[in-house]
């Protein structure tokens, strides 16, 4: 190739500073992005099959589409059910006490303290969109080991219609002779607030 | 852009270029094309490039290789015989021979050696050298012009190398030795050839041009002042040669024949004492026994019946018809030139410097056009990638389709995922159960725990106790304790506190720890 009035030095320099320029403008341009997309795509589709292959397979184990939506339908219901909304928390400590009451405690007081957000990592903790709240409450009482182990269990299990935590337990063997015990139990209710109006 | 290099050869005249280039017909047969072009302005170097630049871009594309094989401005070719104690060593045996060869200093020649042949002797090698030698900075001056031209030439050689390249494509008889002699512009070429090796041969700067000359100017004729112009000199030149026969003409030449040939005798004789000078030098070697006549000398009427009788020897011509037809037939320099291989150019004169800048723009050359296959090639990837793109896309296409289909699964599967998660996170704030029913598992017998403290917060325990004298003293129930704790691993990093006898029995003892929730 002959560009005058350049030297066939200047000139194919010339050509391979433009050849290498538009090498590179080619790889970056063209090649590069094409090929990156191509393996994004396969790890795309490689991953969505991978699912569907999954969810496929569980759906008809569980009998069709409609059979497992009706099943995990439920199994979300209660899920919300467990943390319930703010308004509801009036409620939810006449179900506590009711079950203190039913258990072999001797409950003295129960006192409650005020709706904290909860924090997951330095953020609000949110479910279903909503913010988390902690309503501490203190539970002074009398009783047995095993009985309060018993109570602790009824209100940490499933069915109690809310997510109860053990933040604090002192327990103090009341008499030297018997083994009744004083205990102080600090626990939190878990709750969603919903949004303000305006 | 890619394809085989052109190699072509060229003649460059003050008043005349000439180029001869191979065409390729299918099967690889090969024949060639001569152009010949006529300069208007013959000083200006600018025009000189331009005039090249237009004839080569007639003829070739500028993308394609072109490898220029050029004739040297003036040159000498000799034939050496060398006794040196090895083959290696004999250039510098032979560079002793030459200042008493060439006409000019050594310092400011380019030579360039061909070893023929070497035999070895009992105490020495004696070689058979080709050494051809050129000025330097004429040579330079010549390069220099078609490299600002932007043409990288491939090899400069003698004139008589084209000229022998020649005579043997055309298989001319080359025993007995002959001369070989082309007339040219500005120069003649005398090569004596033996064997089918040259034997002697130097460019002589004396050729048409000067004859033209001779011939051209202001004039007195029977006291008329008759000027002469260069063209009207070289058509005299080509109606009445040198016999001075003006029958092939059809209108009485401007000058009288006697006064015409009175003008051209003193070149004429120069010419022939050059020819004898040339013969003379081959000394012990076959004297030639006949004269061979091309390039321009062809063209003069009589030239080859006036030096024959001048020489006494036969005088026949070497036309190149046969490769370039009836235009090119006097353009023998030119030819072999382009007849000339790569590999055979041996006798190449550039200098060091020219050869290291065509190397350079050779290997510049191949590297763009390399960057320019891998362009092609990353787009070629590209193209590929595209369509597999296409592919990709219709395959993602139908199951997202699939995917649409169970999406209430993905939503609700998602929606579970994250209450899970949430439920497990508050969960997890709190101490788990499972903590108090594995201290009520295994608890040992002498220990009676008489407060305990948990703090999920800071994840800590206190408890208090007692520890009866039973099947091993208090103290050691406590040591198993303490390890019952940590084995069981309900507490880790314990911190035992002083104990100290019970104050209502003296086998027990009171303890306190603290410790790390696990």
């Amino acid at each position: 190739m002959r560009l005058f009035p350049m030297t066939p030095v200047q000139s194919r320099g010339l050509l391979v500073g433009a050849a290498g320029l538009l090498c590179l403008i080619s790889w970056k341009a063209g090649y590069q992005p094409a090929l990156q997309l191509n393996q994004r795509e396969v790890r795309h589709i490689k991953e969505l099959r991978h699912h569907l292959t999954d969810v496929e397979t569980i759906v008809s184990s569980a009998g069709g589409i409609s059979a497992w939506l009706h099943l995990n339908g439920q199994r979300l219901a209660r899920f919300r059910e467990r943390v319930p909304q703010e308004a509801q928390l009036p409620q939810l400590l006449n179900r506590l006490v009711e079950q203190l009451k039913m258990s072999d405690l001797r409950v003295r007081n129960v006192t409650q303290g005020n709706l904290e957000p909860v924090q997951d990592g330095g953020t609000p903790l949110l479910i279903d969109g909503l913010p988390c709240v902690r309503l501490p409450l203190t539970i002074t009482a009398e009783g047995r080991y095993l009985v309060l182990l018993r109570m602790m269990e009824q209100l940490t299990s499933e069915s109690f219609p809310a997510v109860v935590s053990l933040q604090q337990v002192t327990l103090q063997r009341k008499q030297e002779s018997n083994a009744v015990l004083d205990i102080v139990l600090n626990l939190s209710l878990y709750l969603v607030k919903p949004p303000s109006d305006g | 852009m890619f394809r085989q290099s052109l190699s072509i050869g060229i003649e460059l005249g003050e008043r005349t270029l000439r180029v001869v280039w191979p065409v390729y017909q299918p099967g690889r047969r090969r024949h060639w094309q001569y152009r010949e072009q006529r300069r208007n302005q013959v000083t200006d170097l600018k025009a000189w490039q331009r005039d090249l630049t237009q004839l080569l871009h007639e003829i070739v594309s500028p993308w394609a290789d072109v490898q220029l094989f050029l004739v040297a401005p003036s040159s000498y070719v000799r034939l050496l015989t060398v006794q040196s104690v090895d083959s290696r060593h004999a250039f510098e045996a032979a560079r002793a021979q030459l200042p008493a060869l060439f006409p000019f200093e050594l310092e400011r020649a380019q030579i360039q050696y061909q070893l023929c042949s070497h035999e070895r002797m009992a105490d020495h090698v004696e070689c058979l050298l080709l050494v051809a030698a050129s000025e330097r900075r004429a040579l330079d001056e010549y390069l220099r012009m078609f490299w600002n031209a932007g043409w990288i030439p491939r090899a400069v050689l003698p004139a008589s190398v084209a000229l022998s390249q020649l005579a043997h494509t055309l298989h001319l008889p080359l025993q007995p030795p002959l001369l070989l002699m082309a007339l040219g512009e500005e120069r003649t070429t005398m090569a004596v050839i033996a064997h089918g090796t040259i034997v002697q041969a130097r460019d002589v700067i004396l050729g048409v041009r000067h004859l033209a000359e001779a011939l051209s100017g202001e004039i007195t004729i029977n006291q008329e002042r008759v000027t002469v112009s260069h063209e009207e000199a070289e058509d005299l030149l080509r109606t009445l040669g040198v016999s001075g026969n003006a029958q092939a003409s059809a209108t009485p030449p401007r000058i009288p024949v006697p006064t015409y040939l009175g003008m051209i005798q003193p070149l004429l004789e120069q010419f022939l004492s050059e020819l004898h000078r040339t013969m003379a030098i081959t000394e012990g070697l076959s004297a030639p026994q006949q004269i061979v006549l091309a390039g321009e000398a062809l063209r003069l009427p009589g030239f080859e019946h006036w030096l024959a009788k001048q020489t006494g020897l036969p005088v026949t011509s070497l036309r190149c018809e046969e490769l370039l037809g009836p235009e090119g037939s006097t353009a023998a320099i030119a030819c072999g030139l382009a007849l000339t291989e790569t590999s055979a150019a041996t006798l190449d004169l550039r200098p060091r410097p020219w050869r290291q800048r065509a190397a350079l723009a050779g290997c510049l050359g191949a590297l763009w056009k390399m960057l320019a296959l891998l362009m092609l090639c990353f787009w070629l990837g590209s193209g590929f990638w595209q369509i597999r793109h296409r592919l990709m896309t219709r395959q993602l296409h139908d199951l997202q389709e699939r995917r649409s289909r169970v999406q209430p699964v993905f939503d609700l599967t998602q929606d579970l995922a994250s209450y899970t998660g949430a439920l497990h996170q508050l969960a997890s704030q709190g101490m788990p159960l499972a903590w108090f029913h594995q201290l009520t598992q295994g608890f040992p017998s002498a220990v009676r725990l008489t407060a305990l403290s948990i703090d999920s917060q800071h994840q800590q325990a206190h408890l208090l106790a007692e520890v009866q004298e039973q099947e091993q003293t208090a103290e050691a129930s406590v040591s198993a304790f303490v390890l019952w704790l940590t084995h069981a691993h309900l507490c880790r990093q314990v911190q035992l506190e002083p104990s100290h006898h019970s104050s209502s029995a003296k086998s027990v003892i009171e303890m306190a720890l603290t410790c790390q929730l696990p």
